[in-house]
């Protein structure tokens, strides 16, 4: 099955090894991958602070991006940028030929975990990883996409992995795109409760499955000092994720 | 002013909904949506129904009694007010209440005119009937068209309600059904489940706020 | 003597103060960790299925309703008078004000008892009262608490949610004597025993209005403490203020209501108290008021109508579920909204009424997680209500004859500039390769092992989104290498020789 690879642009500049890991974890389900440089940034920044205008050159950019590539899917590490596809029929006005094609677009993009578990109908990829984890759902993979007990059954069947639930799992981190630097004091205050909920379990890493949560989280740990460290979901799917033991002597 | 207003307002919510009809367009009238979602109760028998109703309504604190005839039920409602320490009783005006009226005097009761809202205040208990109980909810349903009760169990803070076993019904949508006359509505409806409460510092549940601090529900019929 | 609301304009501000007061967070956390604990065995209680086949029945009958919404108003005012109500219609809040102060004035009102009622908080119109020579009493324990304290509600359901006990108890000493350590019994008994003299004195009482049914002209009033029974059952004048939204078709319809409100809100499977009640009373031996007065108010409402992303918001049923699971709520509670409306509802309700040039920040006080359109008993979507009003507010023009045309929207001169710039980088892949190369080398400034970490944090802060993030948290920098750069070098080639290919050297 071709699949086209969208690794979101967080990905692609800040956190590269998890786009790394989608490849490698979609090719051992037997996809075979393509990734489109053409396509550099969903557009959400722009949408979710109001501006339409910037964000449907975006969306244009993604949609002809997905039509040359002839791939049956389009898959990403995000939910959040899942989720802004689905979005993108609500930038163009009915009766606009570009609403018909986002419409196509939206319904063959999924979010990594769904698409491996909903769509290939895989949840044990073969993976290792030695560790406590805790599972962060990502608010916009949860509430807009429906993705719950996906990532945990795709957890579920990582080797040697033990899986502690947090206390609220499903509560925002407080990220929120432009939200977490128009509202910094609040959106720390949120994040802090996350925080203190992962630091409850005690867990090696907390675990996402998406790196915008996980910058957050990881940059308010760091701060404060905890030594729990934040990894995405595919990362761990793709066995890149070492025992704690050996990062802290490496 | 308030004729012009109205126009206006109508005015305007035409004005805006043409234009919604003309744009994205707008759903169809009320009565194209269909029933409501079936309560499972309505498969019940009168047992289960009584069953389902204490199963509501004892967790909040309310005494249910059952007892048989009306009689019997008089009888406990006077041990009620005794035990309680009550000393003047309202009554409502209800004619299976009459008797127990006439028998409080002897008793040593004071009575209280249901309607003497200046007396009410100073009432211990207040007595009256329901006319149906709610199964899905555990809720009296007080008619004040059929009775005249509607201070007599606000006002007093003991509260104590005859309730006819056969008078459960399932839910809350026949209750009002039931509690329309050819279409039309009572004066007051007044549905009651449980007593007066809040929770209003530090969400710590006090009972017996404004309205009654306890209620005692009699179920009787043979 | 009521308090008045901290400036909408300036959630950024509020929020900080109110992050800033310990006491308010941790009674913020337990009430609304509570009410969700509750709601959620509420809904079991129901069943998970049957709940959500409720809510969406609820959703089309308001639905339905709203879209005609003229032909419902209608036949319920004409049910009304037909029952002997007496209907008025106001336009804004100030003409309904003086509408309820002329009517109290006809009533020889010295005293007006009120039940809790968000409409009449949203017109002010205890302050009118007063203005006009009344003693307005608000009898919820709650608002009363609110009262005596000279403050504005912080909460739909829990007026007072953000006050603690030993405060509540200091004010009572204060005003009515009562002992300093008085417990929440005895502060509650002290409340009852005045207000039980208030509501013997009062020749008004004024309520809200929770369901209009038009079927029958009757009005629904839901409550837990009997205040409300009080309000509407003893004064001889009854007042209700109804926003237009309120009606719905079918006196049964109010059972689905019912089942969804309280549970949604508190967390009871229903509240203590419902009066439905259709007219003033007809019998002169009956009890009731003698006159029943209804106000029909617009106040903006109609105005929410022509599309279906607002007019979704006239759906609210005003239960507070969405205000205890906003994760922004719980940190900072009702008043930093400046608006009687406050939480994610009040975020979406509040700009439409006042303006969202007045209100610009609202639609911005959340992070889009959608808590809030998860526990909706009526399935609003509001974080797509909140995306509605953020384009309003970067690209929306007032429209002629806007009530708010005097208002001017934020210029966010540099926030635009920004996206401008943003949006000309990511068009284009050279740009963005380029640009990204750019930021590589440029933010070798401030990061330290991979992070803007505490120290970099100083120098970021003449970036200011930058310094806004790094403050508090570290900052994960841009990657030694992209992914795109990897995908080119080595990932791509990989799956070439899996399919038996040798690059060519040539991309796409």
């Amino acid at each position: 099955m071709r699949v086209a690879l969208y690794v979101t642009c967080l990905v692609d500049q800040v956190w590269p090894s998890v786009g790394e890991a989608a490849v490698r974890v979609l090719r051992s389900a037997g996809c075979e991958v393509d990734f489109d440089p053409r396509a550099t940034c969903c557009g959400q920044p722009a949408y979710n602070t109001g501006y339409h205008d910037q964000a449907r050159p975006q969306a244009r950019q993604w949609i002809e991006s997905f039509e040359h590539s002839g791939a049956e899917w389009a898959v990403l590490p995000s939910g959040s940028c899942a989720a802004m596809v689905h979005h993108y029929p609500r930038l163009f006005e009915r009766g606009d030929p570009w609403r018909g094609r986002a419409e196509a677009f939206a319904e063959r993009a999924k979010e990594l975990c769904g698409f491996l578990v909903d769509v290939l109908g895989v949840d044990d990829l073969g993976a290792r990883c030695p560790a406590r984890v805790t599972w962060h759902d990502a608010c916009h993979g949860l509430r807009e996409l429906g993705l719950r007990d996906e990532p945990r059954r795709l957890l579920g069947k990582v080797a040697d992995l033990e899986l502690i639930e947090m206390e609220g799992a499903d509560q925002c981190c407080g990220f929120g795109g432009t939200f977490s630097v128009k509202y910094p004091e609040l959106s720390t205050a949120i994040v802090d409760r996350k925080c203190e909920s992962v630091a409850a379990t005690d867990a090696d890493y907390v675990v996402s499955g998406d790196v915008s949560c996980l910058m957050q989280i990881e940059g308010r740990l760091r701060r404060i000092g905890s030594t729990t460290r934040a990894v995405h979901v595919a990362e761990v799917l793709a066995g890149m994720v070492p025992a704690r033991q050996q990062e802290t002597s490496a | 002013m308030s004729r012009a207003a109205r126009e206006t307002i109508l005015g305007a919510i035409r004005k805006r909904l043409r234009e919604a009809r003309l744009g994205e367009g707008l759903p169809e009238d009320r009565d194209a949506v269909g029933p409501a979602p079936r309560h499972r109760l309505l498969d019940a028998d009168a047992e289960q129904l009584l069953t389902a109703f204490r199963a509501r309504i004892e967790p909040l604190g309310v005494l249910v009694h059952e007892v048989g005839g009306l009689d019997e039920a008089l009888e406990l409602v006077r041990a009620r007010l005794r035990d309680a320490g009550a000393r003047t009783v309202a009554c409502s005006d209800a004619a299976a209440l009459s008797d127990l009226l006439s028998r409080e005097l002897e008793a040593g009761f004071q009575a209280v005119d249901p309607g003497d809202s200046e007396a009410l205040f100073g009432a211990d208990a207040g007595v009256c009937c329901a006319q149906a109980g709610i199964a899905e909810t555990g809720s009296l349903v007080l008619d004040a068209d059929r009775e005249r009760h509607r201070l007599v169990s606000l006002i007093p803070p003991l509260h104590i309600a005859l309730l006819h076993r056969d008078r459960v019904v399932p839910d809350l949508a026949t209750a009002l059904r039931d509690a329309l006359t050819e279409g039309r509505a009572p004066t007051a409806l007044t549905l009651i489940t449980g007593p007066s409460r809040t929770a209003d510092i530090e969400l710590k549940l006090v009972v017996g706020v404004h309205g009654p601090k306890a209620l005692e529900i009699v179920v009787h019929g043979d | 003597m009521s308090g008045s609301q901290l400036p909408v304009e300036r959630f950024d501000a509020n929020a900080r103060d109110a992050l800033g007061d310990p006491v308010l967070r941790g009674a913020l956390r337990r009430a609304t960790d509570l009410f969700g604990e509750r709601r959620r065995a509420a809904i079991d209680d129901v069943g998970a299925d049957d709940f959500e086949a409720l809510r969406d029945h609820a959703r089309a009958i308001k639905d339905a309703t709203l879209a005609h919404l003229d032909v419902h108003l209608e036949r319920f005012v004409a049910q009304a008078e037909a029952r002997g109500a007496k209907v008025h219609w106001a336009r804004t809040g100030d003409e309904a004000c003086e509408l309820l102060a002329g009517l109290c004035a006809g009533a020889g009102a010295k005293t007006v008892v009120k039940s809790k009622s968000m409409t009449t908080e949203e017109i002010e119109l205890g302050a009118a009262l007063e203005a006009h020579g009344l003693r307005s009493i608000e009898t919820d324990l709650g608002e009363w608490i609110i009262q005596q304290a000279g403050e504005v509600p912080s909460h739909i359901i829990v007026p007072a949610i953000h006050k603690t006990k030993a405060q509540i108890a200091a004010l009572f000493a204060d005003k009515l004597g009562t002992d300093p350590e008085a417990d929440e019994k005895a502060l509650t008994a002290a409340a009852r025993d005045v207000l039980r003299r208030e509501f013997a004195a009062a020749e008004v009482g004024i309520s809200g209005v929770n369901f209009a049914v038009a079927e029958t002209g009757s009005i629904l009033i839901l409550e837990n403490e009997g205040n409300a029974r009080f309000t509407t059952s003893l004064p001889k004048v009854h007042i209700a203020v109804m926003g237009i939204e309120k009606v719905v078709p079918r006196f049964e319809d109010l059972a689905v209501f019912l089942k969804l409100l309280p549970r949604s809100g508190t967390g009871q499977h229903l509240t203590s108290y419902q009066s439905i009640l259709t007219g003033p009373k007809q019998d002169p031996s009956a009890d009731g008021p003698e006159e029943l007065h209804i106000v029909v108010l617009d106040n903006g409402r109609s105005r929410f109508l022509d599309q279906a992303v607002t007019r979704a918001s006239l759906a609210c049923i005003r239960c507070g579920a969405c205000l205890n699971a906003c994760p922004v709520y719980q940190q900072v509670g009702g008043h930093a909204y400046g608006s009687v409306y406050p939480g994610p509802i009040g975020a979406v309700i509040t700009p439409q009424l006042v303006g969202v040039g007045k209100a610009s920040q609202l639609p911005y006080a959340s992070s889009l997680c959608g808590a809030c359109r998860e526990v909706c008993p009526v399935r609003i979507d509001i974080p797509a209500l909140l995306l509605h009003l953020r384009q309003e507010v970067t690209e929306g023009h007032e429209p002629s004859g806007s009530p708010f045309g005097a208002q001017r929207r934020p210029a966010k001169r540099g926030e635009r500039l920004g996206f401008r710039l943003w949006s000309f980088g990511v068009r284009g892949r050279l740009r963005y390769e380029w640009g990204s190369a750019l930021a590589r080398f440029g933010q070798r400034l401030v990061v330290r092992g991979g992070y803007v970490g505490k120290v970099g944090a100083l120098l970021s802060r003449l970036a200011p989104p930058l310094g806004a993030w790094t403050g508090t948290r570290d900052l994960r920098g841009l990657a030694p290498r992209s992914f795109r750069a990897r995908w080119r070098q080595e990932l791509r080639h990989q799956e070439l020789r899996r399919q038996g290919l040798t690059p060519s050297g040539g991309e796409r």
